[in-house]
């Protein structure tokens, strides 16, 4: 049986892998991606549409389904289902060609260029991309190891489910409970999606639970991003539901007590959403492409190859980012299209490939009704090699509004549609 | 100097229909996709940009960039292209679906 699966994957192998004289050059070249989120969904389709179907894909993701976490901070106040982040990967097959095997990728073997799946059968490739996201590191946190951590403390950070199950534990709040919020040192993935996330639980419980509050701990020593925006927002809406207390970092928690403890003080809530120090997804950190400090993974910004190993590159949250670059699911989706271009021009010979322009742009909901902006254009810089973010472009919003709702949606919507269709 | 500089971008125009250049074009265009969808039946907020005329893209790009055109969002991202930039993403989206 696991030979026939070697065999079976390896049709779409490498030739020269099995032994097969040079000469037979006709077999497209396989790219392997490993991860279907913003980068690698994005990495995949712009693979086979950059190389018109000369380039053969196979992605691999263990989920049947997209949920996007951009926008599901929706669902946690109630203002949107789950139904509205999750997309499908059928139009990737069915529109794009891309071979999608739906299991989650277990190993990389970089000296035989074989990534190992969950069912230990084994991919060949030419080159792998790897855009696995975060992994949470739940054991930089002391009592998340009793056996009911999982169900008292939600991150919401990386799976629609846990999204819902936030959302349920907020709704059956009592009218006099509290949620914490506890924020990990910069970086983590999608900068302002705390304080979004604190600022739309605010507005529910203000008007569904008068009385109950929210309580921010941010282990940064101030709100990383838009800072007098939220504070400014924050000020005139939600004075007496919303609190934020930074320069506290989340050293230990009571699961039974519901308590968390930080370095200076102790605090007790009804609601505990403890998003954790993270780093690099776990196959990229396991492969030895995680570079800095153990934790990231640095590439080279011109095609996303890893500094470790080449022929492998990686995208998205897991990388080591370059100044003022955020890790987005936008910015991702940038990394997955130079990525993908650059790929192209490598195994297709084609000419030099174009430095690469990005423009990144993060809506964040302060209310139901009031969104906002970060936005940023970065350009290449031969010179110091890594993406610098243009002077004089990009900023944030003049103050949140109403007009920028719209915005919002409909950014998801196209994003989505670029990701998936 | 109207004259010359439709001129200058005809001639840009022209040089695009170049299949490598396009590649680049598509490439350097793709920033814009994230939130302009292909889609041109789609009914946004963010207009798609497919079979739109290149002058009234690059008109606009260059008034948001110069600040002589209001917006919550494209003066902050208009300015981070340069003209020539601009123009190839210009050519590309009117390329996309003549009428």
């Amino acid at each position: 049986m696991r030979r026939r699966r070697f065999l079976k994957h390896t049709l779409f192998a490498s030739a020269a892998m099995l032994g097969a004289p040079a000469i037979e050059a006709k077999r497209k070249p396989h790219v392997v991606v490993v991860g279907g989120g913003f980068g690698g969904a994005i990495a995949a389709k712009y693979l086979r549409m950059y190389s018109k179907g000369q380039i053969d894909v196979t992605l691999i993701e263990q989920h049947k389904q997209f949920v996007s976490c951009p926008m599901s901070n929706l669902v946690l106040a109630g203002l949107k289902d789950i139904a509205y982040c999750t997309q499908k990967y059928d139009q990737l097959a069915d529109r794009w060609g891309v071979r999608i095997i739906h299991q989650r990728a277990e190993k990389i073997r970089a000296a035989a260029s074989r990534l190992i799946l969950a069912d230990a059968s084994e991919i060949v490739y030419d080159r792998l991309v790897v855009s696995p996201g975060v992994d949470l590191q739940w054991d930089a946190i002391d009592g998340m190891d009793h056996p009911k951590a999982n169900d008292v403390v939600i991150d919401a950070w990386q799976s629609g489910a846990d999204s819902v199950r936030l959302r349920d534990q907020i709704q059956a709040l009592k009218p006099t409970g509290s949620v914490a919020i506890s924020i990990p040192l910069a970086p983590y993935r999608c900068p302002s999606a705390p304080y979004e996330r604190a600022s739309l639980i605010a507005g529910y419980l203000k008007k569904y639970k008068p009385g109950a509050i929210v309580h921010v701990y941010d282990a940064n020593q101030e709100i990383t991003t838009e800072k007098d925006l939220y504070q400014r927002f924050w000020q005139e809406h939600y004075k007496n539901v919303l609190f934020y207390h930074p320069d506290n970092t989340l050293v230990a928690v009571d699961i039974e007590q519901r308590k968390l403890h930080f370095e200076f003080e102790d605090a007790a809530a009804d609601v505990l959403n403890i998003i954790p120090p993270m780093r690099a997804g776990r196959i990229a950190i396991d492969a030895g492409l995680a570079t800095a400090n153990d934790k990231w993974c640095e590439v080279d910004f011109l095609n996303f190859e890893s500094v470790a190993h080449r022929n492998i590159h990686v995208l998205g949250d897991s990388i080591q980012i370059a100044p003022l670059m955020p890790k987005s699911g936008h910015m991702a989706a940038q990394h997955g299209r130079t990525c993908a271009y650059a790929i192209c021009d490598s195994l297709l010979n084609k000419n030099n490939p174009l430095p690469p322009v990005y423009a990144n742009t993060c809506f964040s909901f302060v209310s139901e009704s009031h969104a906002m902006h970060v936005a940023s254009v970065h350009h290449y810089s031969k010179e110091n090699k890594t993406m610098e973010s243009v002077k004089g472009a990009g900023g944030v919003s003049t103050s949140p509004s109403p007009e920028e709702v719209p915005l919002a949606f409909a950014w998801a919507d196209a994003i989505w549609a670029d990701m998936f269709r | 100097m109207k004259l010359m500089s439709l001129l200058f971008f005809l001639q840009v125009n022209t040089g695009l229909s170049q299949s490598a250049a396009m590649d680049s074009a598509q490439f350097l265009s793709g920033a814009c996709i994230s939130c302009h969808t292909l889609d041109k039946a789609a009914t946004s907020v963010i207009p798609s940009l497919v079979g739109q005329s290149s002058e009234s893209i690059l008109s606009d790009m260059l008034d948001y960039a110069s600040g002589k055109r209001a917006g919550l969002l494209m003066p902050q991202i208009a300015k981070g292209y340069s003209r020539e930039q601009i123009e190839a993403i210009a050519n590309y989206f009117s390329s996309l679906d003549r009428p």
